[in-house]
């Protein structure tokens, strides 16, 4: 049977962002996929080099659009733990905040683009529909919808008061009764089961030896949340990470559908709980030494690595986002498959090219 | 200082293997521009711990790969590769300098020694 070798990408429907994959077909069957990667580099780690270590947070903030929050409280983690900096309750509380509404808008818009992708245009507008709830959230409490800038070194910029509290807590109600009637449809359509369940399976064993992160990870059943290991605000929290065995592109569509649900119940906890007392702590002097912190971003574990030299500069920043580790075990998924399940087993990893380049 | 063990070249593919088999995986591998020479960090997740290997070479000297002992070793070792301009042979996918950098990309852009 003749082989044919083309490219996917990096202008697709599907892509949300340039990434291309040469897929190499044996009649409608992928035999062989390489990836091509490059078009989003922007230089973040460099440009880190040259910046005042507090001003990195905006930086930071910028790696990714959808999760920036996360991105930028992770930098602030890095250096407080180089600098040995307690931050005050309620910051690590409001942290867990934006956080936990930074996920479930980033999984909301994901399960949008993933019903868009298999052609299910109504539940792609409800799903967005009900994320822009929770933009209104972000914005309320952070002036914000897509960069929240909250994050500082030693604290939050933000606080949020009992009135704003309130008016979270109404909105979100609003937000739970959509949501209580969009979930079924992603557990039980007819539809989207034909196009997910068995698609891409990514065996548990491997998931594990090839470095998957996050609902990729979680969707070939393993029980791995950088969360549960107590940073911030999170040990004080009641949750499980969302575990699905199954491996395929419904487990890890489902793990995420799963994850609105458990973010929902930490944002309402945090408010339920936010202890009273400073955002912040004033911060003196530069950092020195080197840290790592590793965070649970939606589409996974997110790693920063610094290392100061006791200047305002920092020497290194290294930053590895969950979609730079799910790209070796997405070219395990998709050889073998149809053609024309290729755009939904690509979406399945919730690929973020702009954070997995820099 | 990050808690880490410090290994020669020579010592490095044992130690990884070593981890491997006590289901550990490669995190990351962060890079150091420190003059005359480079200091490689891997970071192994074994569990929710984190292990860090450190290895010094000189410049211009070669670094074997690893990613023949794990796969997604070979995204990090092609990333560092461009970025410090580091000789890692070897390495199971092989983008020869372009992964992430274009061709009219400045050469080795995160050298000190290079001011953008």
């Amino acid at each position: 049977m003749a082989r044919v070798t083309f490219p996917f990408g990096p202008q697709h429907p599907v892509l949300p962002e340039a990434i291309q994959f040469q897929l190499t077909c044996e009649d409608e069957k992928v035999v062989e996929v390489l990836p091509v990667i490059g078009y989003m580099h922007r230089g973040i780690e460099k440009a880190a080099e040259k910046n005042p270590f507090p001003d990195n947070v905006f930086l930071c903030e910028r790696v990714c659009g959808i999760c920036s929050f996360i991105h930028g409280a992770t930098y602030c983690q890095v250096i407080e733990k180089m600098m040995d900096i307690q931050i005050p309750p309620r910051a690590e509380y409001l942290r867990v905040l934006w956080s936990e509404l930074s996920r479930m808008h980033s999984h909301l818009l994901w399960l949008g683009l993933l019903a868009d992708s298999f052609g299910f245009e109504s539940l792609f507008m409800q799903c967005w529909r009900a994320r822009e709830k929770v933009l209104d959230v972000l914005e309320i409490t952070s002036g914000q919808r897509v960069i929240q800038s909250a994050a500082v070194i030693g604290g939050v910029r933000r606080d949020v008061n009992e009135e704003l509290s309130s008016s979270i807590g109404a909105i979100l109600s609003e937000f739970k009764r959509e949501w209580d009637a969009i979930l079924p449809v992603f557990e039980k359509d007819y539809t989207i089961r034909i196009r997910t369940v068995g698609k891409g399976i990514l065996p548990q064993d491997k998931a594990w030896k090839l470095g998957a992160v996050g609902p990729t990870l979680r969707g070939s059943g393993w029980d791995v949340d950088m969360r549960t290991t107590g940073y911030g605000a999170y040990s004080d929290l009641d949750f499980a990470p969302v575990v699905k065995s199954g491996g395929d592109s419904y487990a890890r569509m489902i793990c995420r559908a799963r994850e609105v649900g458990t973010s929902y119940e930490l944002v309402r906890q945090v408010l339920g709980k936010l202890p009273s007392g400073e955002i912040a702590v004033k911060v003196n002097g530069f950092p020195n030494g080197e840290a790592v912190v590793c965070t649970e971003q939606p589409r996974g574990e997110l790693f920063y690595y610094a290392k100061g030299n006791g200047t305002a500069y920092l020497e290194r920043l290294k930053i590895r986002t969950p979609t730079f580790q799910n790209i070796v075990p997405l070219l395990t998924m998709l050889p073998g498959c149809e053609l024309a399940d290729v755009p939904v087993i690509v979406m399945s990893i919730d690929p973020c090219i702009a954070c997995a380049e820099r | 200082m990050l808690s880490s063990e410090i290994l020669s070249i020579a010592e490095l593919p044992e130690r990884v293997e070593q981890l491997l088999q006590e289901d550990a995986r490669i995190a990351m591998a962060t890079c150091l521009d420190l003059g005359d020479q480079f200091e490689v960090i891997y970071h192994f997740n074994k569990g929710l711990e984190l292990i860090n290997l450190r290895v010094r070479i000189d410049r211009g000297e070669e670094l074997p790969s690893i990613s023949h002992l794990t796969l997604n070793a070979a995204l990090i070792e092609n990333e560092m590769r461009e970025f410090f301009g580091i000789n890692i042979t070897d390495i199971a996918i092989d983008f020869k300098g372009g992964m992430l950098l274009a061709g009219n990309s400045p050469k080795a852009p995160m050298l000190k020694s290079l001011k953008i």
